[in-house]
């Protein structure tokens, strides 16, 4: 449905040039929600308003539906106004001179797919009821709340039909609450529709929650593009690992290949630990090792024998609700972990701390 | 997308460069445009003792004197009425903004009547007071008189310039330097002063620039009897002979005393440019919204009221007091029993047909309404690339836009002047000499600068996200202009057509050296009346331009709600240059 391939962007500024995208390639399969995931500035967004046409790339090509609209540095180029693509804007760009029914009907009134009068109300109505906010024809779109801006510049974007939606961290100004309800709305929406997304956030949670595909972004590149299982669960770098969720990542040294189906060894700042290891692994080799604070499992004193067992002290211990967040110390290094809120833990307090061989994952 | 918007851009600025390339071309022409011929004879002559002994020490002190003077007044004025309790603060502040509206050479016009050593009012007053034939103080031929009304005239554009910045000081700069010890005075002294400074400093840059460059109040002042040469008035007297010196056209000159006025004011934009940049630095005065802490005046408020008071009498209300007294009168006299007995509408009958008829009338309406809307139209293009688009030129379109502020607007008057001269010769089709349509675009170039900063602040308000849904709705540029971006900026647009339709209205400079039998317009008609020496019927054409200006101003602020004052105020001056993308 969309596929870019190559994309370069430069930006110039005071300083000098500066690369926003560097070589990005992606297909984004019809029906599909695909997330762009990253921090700012790492070139999500200009992905986005490449895609869309509102800035033009130095280099690449974009293909919407089969057709070409960016080749040849931009001897081939569809204008935005014919990309036919709806777009949800991260401040939401609901036009404060115009009422709700007027926002939402301007691309049927004035934009290339213009429909005839009757139709307009029709369709309008359509879309407004798409998004839940019947009977708000006639109000003024700054009398609005943020949420309902949200759900009007929805409506906008969809109400001419588009086949492609782009949406720009569309939910990044509402409060968190609103936010986790809007998630799953919006996902259920856009199935419904079936219509396929290109959505930029550098909330991982949401990414999550509401993608089919995620792509993490960083310094301009796609790190990783999967499920967001396969991100969550095998990080292929430090980068992704690092920024979806939480991980403890330490250097790591082979000491020993795994043989007739036991656990390799590596050593690491904590010492010995047993772990999968790919055979592709050399001896000596050094490699990343990563697992997730979740997976750390914390038990009482006395330590029990056995591998990848560890003794260590709570450095610090934040109650979030649902657990504790710890941070742990060993040999002098800081290890992230979780207790269940069940469990009293307490700064300075001695404990014992497991890090099973399967949760731990190479990072190659 | 950009290409209709660029075009049109390109296309002002280029008669803007080619204007201003004709004042040089001009400088080493031997006569005519049309006569061929290169000569340096008119650079060479600038040596002459006459402009080096009187016009440019004329000058010079036209626009240093107006500085002192207007910040003598302008100074204790930003700080009485923005910084203290002073009572009838915001009357005293609406009535400051409506000064700028009152042409300057009408508020000349009366002071010649108040202080002359003929005829003026003031003057016979003492003489009968002290007993003595004549007292020798005059406005009239000296550049300290000129000095004089131009610093009145020009205090409130500095009041509105140092005013904004005052208003905006974060008070808990204020408060601490009060907790850490200082007297009042001292912090006035030390930290308010240091702050604004920036400001004072634009504000006096800005009022030398405008000063040097007015033709109409040196000429009434002594300029066109030859008495006190100015640049200003030398450039007109070259082109229009009918001075008493220059008998004869000197267009040459005409461009070397124009280049000569155009340097130090460049030179000065710069300046000015360099000082905004730098108040950016002081970060501290920015537009959140403080309440600045206000100085109790005490037992001591009245010193205050008397000091605006006495500022608003000597340049509004004595000048058009004995305008209107002059009006009423069949020869200027003393207000006393005697002349009381004289008072008469006289003057004001037949003054329509004295100013030249409903043609005039319906001229200046036409000037009016076509410089307004061609100046928004415009100002809008060449906004619309420098903040909305990434065009590469868009920086230099910006600077280009920002240039006939600081070109004296008699130097595109006579550039456009000669083109006509040109034109009537080679393009006889073409209407210009002569025409209403030269006279618009005279006024279009020189309020462009102004134009573009307002609607550069106004588009840059309007979120980029705003236009660009608009385009991924499947809009193009002309339908998103129209029914998106126009409609939000609405409030600046039609403030920018009434200031622009106001100052067309009073301006005199510009249309009476482009003016001919055809395109007299009624500021050019009072002009003429003077000159001929009918007083008191161009006081009575004064009091009536005044009072429909009175009118429109009353109708703006019924129609923008009522905050329009300060607006108009800041009108005279030129906003910062906008940021750019």
């Amino acid at each position: 449905m969309i596929r870019v391939v190559n994309l370069h962007k430069d930006f110039s500024t005071q300083q000098g040039t500066h690369a926003a995208v560097r070589g990005v390639d992606f297909e984004v399969h019809a029906g599909e929600i695909f997330m762009l995931l990253g921090p700012s500035g790492c070139g999500k967004t200009t992905t986005l308003r490449c895609i869309a046409g509102l800035e033009t790339p130095d280099d690449g090509e974009i293909r919407i539906d089969d057709q070409m609209v960016f080749a040849n540095r931009g001897q081939t180029i569809v204008p935005v106004y014919k990309r036919g693509v709806g777009m949800v804007f991260q401040s939401y760009a609901i036009w404060p001179h115009l009422t709700v029914f007027e926002n939402v009907a301007y691309p049927l009134l004035y934009g290339i797919n213009k429909v005839g009068r009757r139709q307009v109300r029709e369709r309008v109505q359509k879309a407004l009821t798409l998004v839940g906010l019947n009977g708000f024809e006639d109000r003024a779109a700054p009398l609005l709340s943020g949420g309902q801006q949200q759900r009007v510049s929805l409506a906008r974007a969809l109400v001419y039909e588009p086949k492609v939606l782009l949406l720009d961290e569309p939910l990044s100004n509402l409060d968190a609450k609103l936010r986790a309800e809007m998630r799953v709305e919006l996902r259920a929406l856009m199935k419904r529709l079936k219509i396929t997304a290109i959505y930029v956030t550098h909330d991982q949670e949401e990414a999550l929650v509401l993608s089919d595909r995620v792509a993490v972004m960083y310094a301009g590149q796609i790190r990783q593009i999967g499920t967001p299982r396969d991100i969550y669960v095998s990080p292929k770098s430090d980068v992704v690992a690092g920024f979806i969720g939480m991980a403890n990542l330490l250097q790591a040294k082979v000491e020993r290949l795994p043989v007739n189906g036991e656990d390799g060894t590596v050593t690491t700042v904590l010492g010995k630990l047993k772990c999968k290891l790919p055979a592709s692994l050399s001896v000596g080799e050094t490699v990343t090792v990563m697992f997730r604070p979740e997976d750390v499992v914390i038990g009482d004193l006395p330590p029990r024998c056995g591998d990848n067992v560890f003794l260590a002290n709570v450095e610090e211990a934040m109650f979030v609700g649902s657990r504790f967040q710890c941070q742990f110390s060993l040999n002098a290094h800081k290890i992230q972990g979780e207790v269940s809120k069940t469990q009293v833990v307490e700064t300075g307090q001695p404990v014992m701390i497991e890090i099973p061989p399967h949760v731990i994952h190479v990072l190659l | 997308m950009d290409a209709i918007p660029l075009a049109f851009s390109w296309l002002l600025l280029s008669v803007i460069i080619a204007l201003l390339a004709f004042v040089l071309y001009m400088t080493f022409v031997p006569g005519l445009p049309t006569e061929p011929g290169f000569t340096l004879r008119h650079w060479s002559n600038v040596a002459s003792s006459r402009l080096l002994t009187s016009v440019i020490p004329n000058t010079a002190i036209v626009g240093f004197g107006t500085i002192f003077i207007g910040a003598f007044f302008a100074l204790p004025l930003a700080w009485l009425l923005n910084r203290t309790n002073l009572p009838l603060r915001t009357i005293f502040t609406a009535i400051i903004g409506i000064v700028p509206v009152i042409p300057g050479f009408i508020l000349a016009m009366g002071w010649i009547m108040l202080l002359d050593e003929r005829i003026g009012l003031i003057n016979n007053a003492l003489a009968s007071v002290l007993g003595i034939p004549s007292v020798a103080l005059s406005v009239k031929d000296s550049p300290w008189g000129i000095a004089w009304v131009l610093g009145l005239i020009l205090t409130a554009p500095i009041f509105f310039l140092i005013g904004g910045p005052l208003c905006r000081i974060d008070p808990s700069l204020e408060e601490a330097a009060s907790v850490s010890g200082m007297k009042h005075l001292t912090v006035l002294r030390r930290v308010t002063l240091p702050l604004v400074w920036p400001g004072i400093l634009g504000g006096m840059i800005y009022t030398f620039m405008t000063a040097v460059s007015i033709f109409e109040i040196p000429a009434l002042l002594g300029a066109a009897s030859g008495k006190v040469p100015v640049l200003a008035s030398e450039i007109f007297y070259s082109v229009r002979p009918g001075g008493p010196i220059t008998a004869t056209f000197a267009y040459g000159a005409a461009g070397v005393y124009g280049t000569l006025l155009a340097v130090p004011s460049l030179l000065a934009l710069y300046l000015y440019l360099r000082v905004l940049h730098q108040a950016e630095r002081y970060q501290v005065i920015t537009g959140k919204g403080y309440r600045s802490r206000e100085t109790d005046l005490g037992a001591f408020a009245w010193v205050g009221v008397l000091f605006v008071v006495l500022y608003l009498a000597l340049a509004v209300g004595l000048p058009i007091f004995v305008l209107v007294w002059a009006s009423l009168m069949p020869v200027l006299q003393m207000p006393s029993r005697e002349a009381l007995a004289k008072l008469s509408f006289e003057n004001y009958h037949g003054l329509l047909e004295e100013l030249g008829g409903t043609d005039v009338i319906w001229n200046t309406v036409l000037v009016m309404g076509c410089v307004s809307l061609l100046v928004i139209f415009f100002s809008f293009m060449i906004s619309w690339v420098v903040v909305r688009t990434r065009v590469p030129s868009r920086k230099t379109i910006d600077m280009l836009a920002m240039l006939p502020h600081a070109i004296p607007s008699l130097a595109f008057a006579f550039a456009l002047a000669m083109i006509a001269i040109l034109a009537s010769r080679w393009l006889p089709w073409l209407p210009l000499s002569g025409t209403l349509g030269i006279i618009m675009i005279a006024h279009l170039v020189n309020r462009v600068p102004y134009g573009t900063r307002v609607m550069n602040s106004a588009l840059g308000q309007v979120h980029h996200e705003l236009e660009e849904v608009a385009q991924v709705c499947g809009t193009r540029t002309p339908t998103i202009m129209r029914r998106v971006v126009l409609p939000l900026i609405k409030p600046s647009v039609v403030y920018l057509a009434v200031w622009t339709a106001m100052l067309s209205f009073q301006e005199v400079t510009m249309a009476l050296f482009l003016s001919g039998p055809h395109n007299s317009v009624l500021s050019v008609s009072i002009w003429g009346l003077w000159e001929a020496g009918s007083l008191g019927t161009a006081a009575a054409g004064a009091v009536a331009m005044v009072s429909i200006m009175g009118v429109l101003m009353f109708a703006v602020l019924k129609f923008v709600g009522g905050s329009a004052t300060g607006l108009v105020g800041r009108g005279t001056a030129v906003p910062p240059p906008s940021e750019t993308r």
